[in-house]
């Protein structure tokens, strides 16, 4: 821990630095890969919907052990009520001591049938869920209508904090970007998407866009002093951002899937096939490609569309120009460099600000 | 900047903002107390957050709106709510909570019993109709023979209704039963079979309501038994129906309008009715039935011949019987269609192993995060879990303080989103503390860079913490069923979180760095200078102006 202690103090220093925003080609070819991936996944196999897309009635029988006799004993129980719409019921074990049993659609009273010959079949308890077929569709078009008002909303809200389109842009296709990934990996598992998935996904909004928010509120330091300081170009401060906060990704990531995956595995190990189990699985593959949008893509993206700007252009130019002199130069560069120096007190920046009170408080303690 | 006074003044008395922190979440629990000991014994206790159906097994029956026009109204929707709120009553289930949900759905939940069987009961689209009154005044019957009833009922429904015409309907009440086709004969008396075995109740009425069929119910209120016609006038004839103060009269009246065939039908109706209401002799035979889900809602007399479809109701009503009848004749009782989207029956044991599962992937959530906190900031790791704990004490505070005053139930995936927000929060101490970090790594010495170091990481964490909250409260404005349940939890943590972090972390951190422990950068703190990187000086000290760093990523 403590080398990836020190680990991040060279991350600050800049001096180790991994080029996030330079490479930018590498990392948009990669989701390009993956993405081209989940879409050929929604088309060649589509989604697994769960009961509650279908319509249908799940029955869970609480049993003394879940095992295949259970199952066998229950599937024969529920094809001996004589209801032709409870033929071929699917089942399952949920947990150690539960047995899942899917049916299609059924009314009330012979739903109580089946519950009965449930019970009769030695099942302890029986729960039942009766799922209209429209149910999980609802919820889906809910969920789509939330999402669209909250993209809306987010858009304004970054822009008008960041006071930068750009950024909501970045962030945008960042989320994007997580959701699809999400919803790619459901197609190619065929894990079951449910009401559950959705609500995870849902929260991917949230998680994706907060982590692109911490990144960004670097980038937007870090980049204060642009156009006034001519040592480092928009680019180049904003993988500089990335890598700083990179410590801080790494370490909220951890902190996030830890419980996640806590859920993940107490709900498949514990309950079986259910809400926690889905849910927690699309928020562990989301939150996984949220960490990786907000570095690989978020960032990259925000910079390289600010990069565009007309006075942004300009001022990296100046910087390369400046820059290549000083290399062709030795002496130049020596006094170059010092120009910057003496220049940064005098900037109106934030960045300026930043420095200069330390350089006060420490003048006042010498003298004290 | 504002940054540096803020920071200045928060650094002066971390001390007073923790204690007026405490006091608030001691007065919290206070309330709580205070609270419990008001409720009457017998209550459920407190302390016990409400739990959900798939927590404490029950059943939850969820119905969809739709409306024939496409315009499904908040309106509208309170009004089902109430009337789906009376019939799941009127079933004899005691604690059923009916609630609307996402803009059209109504949630029928009814804890601890399995009542799957009230969903057609409940759901169905009321219909109202008017019928005649073939025989009236008749009481409840003291005993049933019930094979007489099945086989009577069977000779009704075998009966061919629907050759009368509105004509022969209406002189079957003028001039008795008897008037109709001889076919009919044994119909009839197979109705007053049913009649004399008829019991009246107003719980749950079990009558079969068919359009086309006459009917054997009675008036809840009264306990009138009545034989009915089938039905003269749909209630999709009604156009308009709205309460009125009859000023000459000086009582509440229903005014009602009738549309297209219903103004035709209710005009023959009236007429043939209207002159036997002229004597009390007779009066009987001037009534007609307005039939609201099999149960006669009020069976007036004609009193005039209506030839432009719109009339008066009167009897005794009070202003609020006045509207809901005139909103029960406006709507067919249900203002909107509503179809069964899920009925789920939860039983009680395995709801349970679901709250275990729910309680022990937190626990372990909850330690596997203390444990990684520990090993990479080590004694700040403290502040972190001192931080998790008050939060989690002050939410589970707030879920039950919601419980209590607006019936905040936790369900499965609200416990899941208190887990998924153990992340989320801890990321704002995170976020701090690295930021401290990096103010050190600058050059400040431990105590400045707490003070600079929190008034960077603060917009960061509030504008961060701001969409985390606008997600969860769109998730919960939008989203159906349990969804909104996992919503609220984590919009609840990521408020809880703001004030912790604010009023708790901070104000521990800026007293931390007075300890010398911490301040002095003791090995285990999590601030010594291996730790943090820093060479050739203390954590206390102030550094050298740091070299121009080199950035990578040139283009």
């Amino acid at each position: 821990m403590g080398r990836f202690s020190s680990f991040g103090h060279h991350l600050y220093e800049g001096r180790i630095s991994f080029d996030f925003v330079g490479r930018r080609k590498v990392w948009y070819g990669i989701s390009i890969a993956i993405l081209v991936l989940s879409s050929l996944a929604f088309a060649a196999r589509g989604f697994n919907m769960g009961i509650e897309f279908r319509g249908g009635v799940e029955f869970t029988a609480k049993v003394a052990t879940a095992d295949q006799t259970t199952i066998d004993d229950l599937t024969a129980a529920v094809e001996g009520a004589h209801i032709p719409e409870a033929g071929d019921p699917i089942a399952s074990t949920s947990g150690s001591d539960a047995v899942r049993v899917q049916t299609k659609p059924l009314t009330q009273d012979q739903a109580e049938t089946i519950q009965k010959a449930l019970t009769d079949a030695g099942a302890i308890e029986v729960s039942q869920n009766l799922i209209g077929p429209s149910w999980g569709e609802q919820v889906a078009k809910k969920a789509l209508t939330g999402l669209i008002v909250f993209v809306l909303i987010v858009v304004v809200f970054i822009w008008i904090y960041f006071r930068e389109w750009r950024m909501s842009v970045a962030a945008i296709v960042a989320l994007a970007h997580d959701l699809l990934i999400t919803a790619g990996v459901y197609a190619w598992s065929g894990f079951e998407v449910t009401p559950a998935t959705v609500t995870g996904l849902l929260t991917i909004l949230g998680y994706s866009l907060y982590d692109t928010v911490v990144v960004f509120d670097k980038v937007k330091e870090n980049t204060r002093a642009i156009p006034g300081s001519l040592t480092h170009t928009y680019a180049e401060e904003a993988n500089l951002a990335v890598n700083q906060t990179l410590v801080r990704s790494i370490n909220t990531a951890v902190t996030a899937l830890l419980p996640v995956v806590a859920l993940l595995i107490v709900g498949t190990v514990v309950l079986g096939t259910g809400p926690l189990k889905d849910l927690a699985l699309a928020l562990a593959v989301g939150m996984a490609a949220g960490t990786y949008s907000s570095i690989f893509i978020a960032t990259p993206l925000a910079s390289q569309l600010k990069e565009h700007d007309a006075s942004i252009r300009e001022h990296t130019r100046r910087v390369l120009t400046i820059r290549a002199k000083s290399a062709s130069n030795g002496s130049a560069s020596a006094e170059l460099a010092a120009a910057a120096a003496r220049r940064r007190p005098v900037l109106s920046t934030g960045s300026a600000k930043r420095r200069q009170p330390r350089r006060d408080s420490r003048s006042a303690r010498r003298g004290g | 900047m504002a940054a540096p006074r803020t920071s200045a003044g928060a650094k002066l008395r971390p001390g007073r903002t923790l204690g007026i922190f405490l006091v608030l979440v001691v007065a919290l629990y206070g309330l709580l107390v205070a609270l419990d000991a008001s409720r009457d014994t017998g209550a459920d206790s407190l302390w016990k957050p409400h739990l959900g159906l798939d927590l404490q097994g029950g059943t939850r029956i969820t119905l969809a709106a739709s409306s024939s026009d496409g315009n499904v109204t908040s309106d509208k929707m309170s009004q089902a709510r109430d009337i789906i709120d009376q019939r799941v009553n009127a079933t004899g289930v005691a604690e059923a909570e009916v609630t609307t949900q996402g803009g059209n759905q109504v949630v029928i939940e009814i804890p601890g019993e399995k009542k799957g069987n009230i969903v057609d009961e409940v759901g169905r689209t009321a219909q109202m109709r008017f019928r005649m009154v073939w025989a009236g005044g008749l009481t409840s019957a003291a005993s049933v023979d019930p094979d007489a009833v099945a086989a009577a009922t069977r000779t009704v429904a075998d009966q061919d209704w629907s050759d009368l015409t509105i004509d022969q309907l209406i002189a079957a009440e003028t001039e008795g039963m008897a008037a109709l086709p001889a076919g009919y004969a044994k119909a009839v008396s197979a109705l007053q079979t049913i009649a004399t075995n008829f019991r009246c109740t107003d719980e749950g009425l079990e009558v079969k309501d068919v359009s086309d069929h006459p009917l054997v119910t009675c008036e809840p209120d009264t306990g009138e038994v009545m034989i009915l016609s089938p039905t003269v006038i749909e209630g999709s004839q009604i156009d308009s129906a709205t309460q009125a103060f009859d000023s000459q009269s000086s009582q509440w009246v229903v005014e009602i309008s009738m549309k297209g065939s219903g103004k035709d039908a209710f005009e023959r109706v009236t007429g043939a009715l209207s002159p036997f209401a002229t004597s009390a002799a007779t009066e009987m035979k001037s009534r007609f039935a307005i039939v609201l889900d099999g149960e006669v809602l009020s069976a007036p007399r004609s009193e005039a011949h209506i030839t432009n479809g719109e009339s008066v109701i009167s009897g005794n009503f009070t202003p609020t019987s006045a509207k809901a009848l005139a909103n029960q004749l406006r709507y067919g009782a249900l203002p909107l269609t509503f179809s069964v989207n899920g009925v789920s029956e939860e039983g009680p044991t395995l709801a349970g192993s679901q709250l275990d599962a729910g309680l022990i992937a937190g626990v372990v959530g909850l330690s596997l995060v203390v444990v990684y906190s520990l090993a990479y900031y080590r004694g700040l790791g403290i502040v972190i879990i001192g931080s998790l704990g008050v939060a989690g004490a002050v939410a589970y505070a707030m879920v039950l303080l919601l419980g209590a005053a607006l019936g905040f139930t936790l369900t499965l995936p609200g416990i899941a989103g208190l887990i998924v927000a153990i992340g989320i929060t801890a990321d704002s101490f995170i976020v701090f503390f690295e930021r401290i970090r990096d103010e050190v790594r600058d050059g400040k010495s431990l105590r400045l860079a707490v003070e600079a170091g929190w008034a960077r990481a603060r917009n960061t964490i509030l504008a961060a913490d701001a969409v985390s909250f606008l997600a969860a409260m769109i998730l919960y404005i939008f989203a159906i069923g349990v969804v909104r349940g996992f919503a609220f939890a984590l919009g609840l943590t990521t408020l809880i979180d703001i004030i912790v972090v604010f009023l708790f972390t901070k104000p521990l951190v800026s007293l931390f760095a007075r300890t010398t422990f911490f301040g002095q950068g003791h090995k285990w703190s999590g601030l010594d200078p291996a730790h943090l990187g820093i060479e050739g000086r203390k954590v206390d000290e102030i550094g050298p102006v740091r070299a121009p760093r080199t950035v990578g990523g040139q283009a």
